[in-house]
């Protein structure tokens, strides 16, 4: 069985074809790009009909030939490069997941992760002499006795090494260095390594620039015109504290920030939530995005062995992402306090009551004074947190700015909106957040 | 013992008893490309050192007597002042894992009265074994790595050595994996609360679970089972069973034990204070020094010794020789 004919990275094409027309292809398959975030199942029904006869060999040809004219155009440009490489993977989620056969996808994981790392369910119990495995045995029945089961999945093994955030989140049962799961789970992991390849194959394409002139011609006339992708189109983070820098006052931080800030100081590393969470934070407070690229790359241990140069190529990605510099180009927002509390990190949700308790009496300290918050408020700080997480957070502000509030902390922003006001950070009244500073001085 | 003294022992030490044969078991196949680095008695510390050949080294030991002697990773060429490893390219490094007692300060004090950095008992030392055997056994059964060995760190601690060929290539990332799907405890610190258990599948849960209790049973004392919700009654029962098994604990009484436990819904705390913490950043940092297996901590005069894996579970570190004796 071969890989299906929509799927790019096959064999290179043959490049002795008339440049105006592989322009043309290569035309074609932006504007199919574009279109993707706006009606995917439309994209994928025009484009990709379900019934494949042989009749679309050419069709799939010529995409192929446009799709690798547009590598060497991402070649060129790094921005270019980001932008292809994540419209690109999102199609070949959706194709993978609705124009593939199982013989097919049994293909796609062999030419994304390696023929040595994938193995049949059969050739891993006989392989690895597992036939008596109590484990795998029931794995196989559940899997084969589910509800709703689909009936072109199939179990598969796939080696721990290419699926690092399956073996993180426990995705699969693991055995002897294979991650067993069946096909539907592995996805994510595809997309990922599909990505991971178009981005090897961008690397590899720069080797074709400047060998024939016409071809270099063409590159640079659609790097012009798709200038567009290229372009910053977030508007940064036009935030009342803009300008402000007050990401080097840590003491206007709010508790779940102050100790993901202190976390990441020490150890060098937050999971990816926490990564993002702190990360909408610090644009939000007035980080630009040249000054967050550095603060992660010096601080991480994630980036010992690696330039700048590298780092701004993969994780500056992740970073410039929040910027709304990537992707979707969207403008994020810092995650209000409910989310936090069910997909990121809030302490009084987290942290068992003991440590919170710890955390909370000796990690809070303003640069104007050091705060010593009596016991007996922290312990009642501690009990209400079990119930009511944001109301903890509440009342614990008082305890740091010896300012009473009258609204609840439902934001990060809120905490250090007050917080600023109250250590005098910001002097200017802004619009819409006079009943903040009114709250603040009625307190004074 | 002072400076003069101490460094007379670890010149006698170096010449005498310290076999670059113990090493046999890391890859020194590019042995002059290996980072390596040095403390000394005052206090200066010094890394991109490669040495040409082991004897090199030895020499090295010798004649300098260094205070602390790391490893490090292998390069493309031999690191040095003027080719400093952040100019090198990384060609690989062994899977190391470091378990400390430091990592377990906050939870400790369930376990045994030690207090402070220096000190260390046997209880609290079935902390590392605990984490040792959870470690060991799930990098064997679960990521089928083989060449596992350990070594006392000279303090408070132990390191483990992967010097599986897999091993040595892997990436951060990677590395990472399998720190996440070692580590129970959500987040980094020594706090949080334990993982939902269903997301423990399979072995691995049954390896923790299993494991957490046979070592919490093994140091119990009456006092911590009231302090933990058991009624005075229940408490002396698995005392009585205990002690009447002399010890020796079997499927029955950790399936009495894990009923008692689901009672009084402390399962989760027992997992919290027990489980294995291992300092991450070893793990992930890939040109990470640690300390030369067979060489001396300076700070105590223990030798890093190699555990021998037949004695891994009854090696105490009180009792492990220092060089710099008062004699």
């Amino acid at each position: 069985m071969a890989l299906p004919d929509w799927f790019i990275l096959q064999q290179p094409p043959n490049l002795n074809i008339d440049i105006p027309e592989w322009k043309e292809l290569a035309w074609n398959r932006v504007k199919l790009l574009e279109e993707l975030p706006r009606g995917r199942s439309r994209i994928v029904r025009d484009h990709f009909p379900p019934v494949d006869n042989g009749s679309l060999r050419q069709t799939y040809y010529d995409y192929r030939l446009g799709a690798y004219l547009l590598r060497l155009v991402a070649a060129t440009n790094r921005r270019l490069e980001a932008w292809l490489i994540e419209t690109e993977g999102d199609l070949f989620e959706y194709l993978y997941s609705d124009r593939t056969s199982g013989e097919q996808k049994w293909e796609i994981f062999r030419c994304l992760f390696g023929s040595e790392n994938v193995m049949t369910y059969e050739e891993f119990k006989y392989k690895m002499d597992e036939r008596q495995n109590e484990y795998l045995a029931n794995l196989y029945h559940q899997f084969h006795s589910a509800r709703g089961r689909v009936s072109s999945d199939f179990l598969t093994c796939v080696h721990f090494s290419q699926v690092p955030w399956m073996v993180s989140n426990r995705r699969g049962y693991l055995r002897k260095g294979w991650v067993i799961s069946n096909e539907n789970s592995f996805r994510g992991s595809l997309k990922k390594a599909f990505e991971h390849k178009l981005q090897e194959e961008v690397v590899k394409a720069q080797d074709l620039l400047g060998v024939r002139e016409s071809i270099d011609q063409a590159v640079e006339d659609i790097e012009k015109s798709l200038a567009k992708h290229t372009q910053i189109r977030s508007q940064f983070s036009s935030t009342e504290f803009e300008g402000r820098d007050l990401q080097s006052h840590p003491e206007i931080f709010p508790p779940c920030m102050i100790y993901l800030f202190s976390e990441f100081e020490n150890t060098g590393r937050l999971i990816h939530a926490h990564r993002l969470q702190l990360g909408f934070f610090l644009k939000k407070i007035g980080m630009s995005v040249e000054e967050q690229l550095l603060y992660w790359y010096e601080k991480s241990v994630d980036n010992l062995n690696i330039t700048y140069e590298h780092f701004l190529r993969t994780s500056g990605y992740q970073i410039r992402h929040l910027y709304g510099l990537e992707g979707g180009k969207k403008d994020y927002n810092v995650p209000k306090c409910s989310t936090i509390a069910t997909s990121y990190f809030c302490p009084f949700v987290h942290l068992a009551p003991a440590i919170l308790l710890e955390f909370l009496s000796q990690n809070y300290l303003t640069q104007k004074k050091s705060i010593t918050p009596m016991r007996n408020r922290l312990e009642k700080i501690v009990s209400q947190s079990g119930r009511n997480p944001t109301m903890a957070c509440t009342m614990y502000f008082p305890n740091i700015y010896k300012r009473s509030l009258y609204r609840k902390i439902v934001h990060p922003l809120q905490w250090a909106r007050y917080a600023s006001k109250v250590e005098g950070l910001m002097i200017d009244q802004e619009e819409g957040d006079s009943s903040v500073q009114e709250e603040v001085e009625r307190n004074h | 013992m002072n400076r003069a003294k101490q460094r007379t022992a670890l010149r006698d030490y170096y010449s005498t008893v310290f076999n670059f044969d113990d090493l046999s078991f890391i890859d020194f196949s590019r042995f002059a490309t290996r980072e390596f680095g040095f403390a000394t008695f005052e206090g200066k510390f010094f890394r991109n050192i490669s040495f040409e050949t082991p004897k090199a080294l030895f020499d090295f030991l010798v004649d300098r007597t260094p205070f602390h002697a790391y490893i490090g990773a292998v390069y493309n060429e031999p690191p040095s002042r003027e080719t400093p490893i952040h100019t090198l390219e990384w060609y690989g490094h062994e899977l190391v894992f470091d378990i400390d007692l430091n990592e377990y300060d906050a939870v400790r004090q369930f376990v045994c009265s030690c207090q402070g950095a220096d000190q260390v008992c046997n209880r609290c030392w079935q902390l590392v074994n605990l984490a040792i055997y959870i470690i060991d056994e799930t990098l064997r059964q679960d990521f089928g790595m083989n060449e596992i060995t350990w070594i006392f760190s000279g303090r408070r601690g132990v390191h483990g050595w992967v010097t599986d060929d897999l091993g040595h290539s892997l990436n951060q990332e990677q590395r990472m994996s399998i720190i996440d799907y070692l580590s129970v405890i959500h987040g980094e610190a020594d706090t949080a609360r334990i993982q939902d258990r269903t997301k423990l599948k399979h072995e691995f849960r049954y390896r923790i679970e299993h494991t957490v209790f046979k070592y919490f049973l093994k140091t119990v004392r009456r006092k911590d089972l009231i302090d933990l919700g058991f009624s005075s009654s229940g408490a002396s029962n698995i005392m009585k069973q205990l002690e009447h098994q002399e010890g020796q604990i079997d499927e029955n009484l950790l399936r009495n034990f894990n009923l008692r436990v689901a009672k009084i819904n402390k399962y989760d705390e027992i997992l919290r204070r027990w489980v294995p913490r291992i300092d991450h950043k070893v793990t992930i940092d890939l040109r990470r020094l640690l300390r030369l297996p067979t060489s001396i901590h300076g700070k105590t005069g223990k030798i890093a010794q190699i555990l021998n894996p037949s004695e891994i579970f009854s090696f105490n570190p009180e009792e492990a020789a220092s060089i710099f004796t008062n004699d």
